[in-house]
């Protein structure tokens, strides 16, 4: 068994990898006469990417549609970003002090996160039937759920020995298959996350580029037709 | 099927890829898109287009395509695809609203174009487009010699040589000809003396070629009309048509390869600039209240929102109301996309939304600023219980100006 999960999460690391890698190559392998698109802002000003990176911490875009998505699209990334810094501490042997410090602010976000994915998932089935509803992110979120779901059910009622836990893991990175942890809750929750790795969207990786993009867009219009 | 190893990615740029990777598939577009809101069909929405483009891409250079033999994409498909695609009418408001930001307005033609590329497209109106400008230098293959005569001015006066250039374009000289009279009339107000095409070398900008995905004739139309522009002297280019103002603005550049060796300028920034420097006034009063619409391509596609505003606010007397959307987050008349006549009915139901609107908040006149919605508003009020006079911003313009003597 504890073979079969270290080849199943070696496999799924090599395929998230490769995936994102092979997206990249076709994102720079596009050959478009569109290439020779007509810049009219010379020099993007520093408030352009100022405002990106608001944008990405704040969610702008969204906010400025719907409010509702937005609180939950937001508590959702920010607690997702705090549970995957605390989860660093099965990946180093020894934790650096900033990552011991947001260990507290990871637990919490633990909780946030179902809540937030649960409160996502009911706003979109009580929203109109003519919206557009994505089966791959229901799909996503559904199984987000449940890895979170089961993380805080295991950091508060069944907690495994996190030992054992680290020594996993860090036996993956290592390529030295190590005695899986005795818990089924985490075998369900690892199992889960490996399945979904894989399929991770790029859009995690594409959105902050086309973020920026969008903001200089907004700006050079200001220049494309009016003398500045 | 042409081509159909080729990779789907060929006509995009590496941005237009990561854009259509960056789509969360949120589908909070869906309440800014006019199709939408006439067709109740998520089905042709953003996200849904963008997720089977994806799938395109996939088959031919995903992964598993690149080690085993692509994937043949299901014909079926690509032909709802290319309708999906083709039922859109450009108007970018899905992309002004998008969560990441997506340029849709920039998008879309490139998508198109594949399509025209793989020879999936078979809409006549727009497959005869390339022949018919060949052959009459207008897509509606009307004869030259009635591009101006039918309603150009007897009194103005048409310079042989000027820095200024006035470019009339296809559809408003042959089915908006208010408009262009009014463009005229004012022109000649201002009193700069301003030089034009004959009615043979006026040709198409190439817009509706470039919007409908078919771009082999543009560099050809691109460099014609830049260098008969050239051989007159011109160093301001002036133009009342959102669509012709944004491909020359934004794609004879690219189809020229280096920078317009003159300025372009659309009419209201034009006239704003005469009222600015004294050179007209508007003395008589218009006690009515006017609803402007913002062109998809002029506010959105070029960022002209606040001229054509302050013009009509020049008018004395003039209440100036607006639509609920307007300025970049406009909704679109139904005339984009050079699909106005392909898909009629969603074309008049749009139009209709304008129209209720203006009529709801009681406005005396809906103002357009661009012929193909000034024709399609106009069409679509036929037979529609709700009436209000519609007029272009310079027709309108053209009763009250009149040039200040020096």
């Amino acid at each position: 068994m504890s073979l079969i999960f270290f080849f199943a999460a070696v496999f799924s690391y090599l395929f998230f990898l490769i995936r994102f890698a092979w997206q990249g190559i076709i994102w720079f392998r596009a050959t478009g006469h569109a290439a020779a698109y007509p810049v009219f802002l010379r020099k993007v000003p520093a408030t352009v990417y100022i405002i990106t990176v608001l944008d990405i911490l704040l969610f702008r875009r969204i906010f400025d549609t719907s409010k509702l998505l937005w609180a939950g699209s937001w508590v959702f990334h920010i607690s997702f970003f705090f549970v995957a810094l605390r989860h660093m501490r099965y990946f180093f042997p020894s934790l650096p002090d900033c990552l011991i410090l947001l260990q507290p602010v990871g637990v919490a976000a633990g909780y946030l996160l179902p809540l937030s994915l649960l409160f996502l998932m009911v706003l979109r089935a009580l929203q109109k039937k003519d919206r557009y509803a994505s089966s791959y992110n229901y799909i996503i979120s559904g199984m987000l759920f449940l890895i979170s779901s089961s993380g805080v059910i295991m950091r508060t009622f069944f907690r495994p020995d996190l030992i054992s836990v680290k020594q996993f893991t860090l036996g993956i990175f290592a390529l030295s298959p190590q005695a899986l942890p005795d818990s089924s809750l985490f075998l369900i929750h690892i199992a889960l996350f490996l399945l979904l790795l894989p399929y991770l969207p790029t859009h995690i990786i594409a959105a902050p580029f086309v973020n920026l993009e969008a903001n200089r867009r907004m700006e050079e219009l200001r220049y494309v037709i009016h003398e500045e | 099927m042409k081509n159909k190893k080729e990779s789907f990615t060929r006509n995009l740029t590496p941005m237009q890829v990561m854009e259509l990777d960056a789509c969360a598939q949120c589908g909070e577009c869906l309440q800014h898109c006019p199709v939408q809101e006439v067709t109740n069909r998520p089905s042709i929405a953003t996200p849904e287009k963008i997720k089977v483009y994806r799938e395109f891409i996939k088959a031919t250079g995903g992964l598993k395509a690149r080690f085993f033999n692509p994937k043949e994409i299901d014909k079926e498909l690509l032909q709802d695809f290319t309708k999906a695609v083709f039922e859109c009418t450009t108007c970018g408001a899905c992309g002004q609203k998008c969560a990441v930001g997506i340029n849709t307005q920039r998008l879309w033609p490139y998508l198109r174009k594949e399509m025209f590329d793989r020879g999936l497209v078979d809409y006549e109106i727009l497959t005869n487009l390339p022949e018919a400008i060949k052959q009459t230098g207008n897509p509606y293959r009307l004869p030259a010699e009635d591009r101006f005569k039918p309603w150009f001015p007897e009194q103005v006066k048409v310079v042989e040589k000027s820095e200024i250039a006035y470019y009339a374009g296809c559809t408003g000289a042959y089915t908006a000809k208010p408009m262009v009279r009014g463009d005229v009339l004012v022109l000649d107000a201002i009193g700069d003396p301003f030089t034009m095409l004959t009615e043979e070398d006026e040709v198409c900008c190439g817009f509706p070629l470039f919007i409908s995905g078919q771009h082999d004739m543009l560099e050809a139309l691109t460099k014609r009309l830049v260098s008969a522009y050239q051989e007159k002297g011109v160093k301001t280019l002036i133009c009342s048509c959102p669509c012709c103002v944004n491909i020359m603005t934004r794609e004879w550049p690219v189809f020229l390869g280096r920078e317009l060796p003159f300025r372009i300028m659309h009419m209201t920034q034009f006239v704003l600039d005469a009222l600015k420097q004294n050179k007209i006034r508007i003395s008589s009063e218009l006690k009515e209240r006017l609803i402007y619409h913002d062109p998809c391509y002029l506010s959105r596609g070029v960022g002209v929102i606040e001229e054509p505003r302050a013009v009509l606010r020049a008018i004395p007397g003039v209440e100036l109301i607006e639509f609920d959307r307007h300025g970049l987050d406009s909704r679109c008349c139904g005339a984009g996309g050079a699909v106005r006549k392909v898909f009629h009915e969603n074309a008049v139901a749009m139009g209709r939304l304008a129209i209720d609107e203006a009529v709801t908040k009681k406005a005396d006149k809906l103002i357009l600023s661009c012929p193909a919605c000034y024709g399609k508003v106009n069409e679509a009020m036929q037979d529609h219980e709700r009436k209000i006079p519609i007029v272009d911003i310079m027709e309108l313009l053209a009763q009250y100006v009149e040039r200040v003597e020096k």
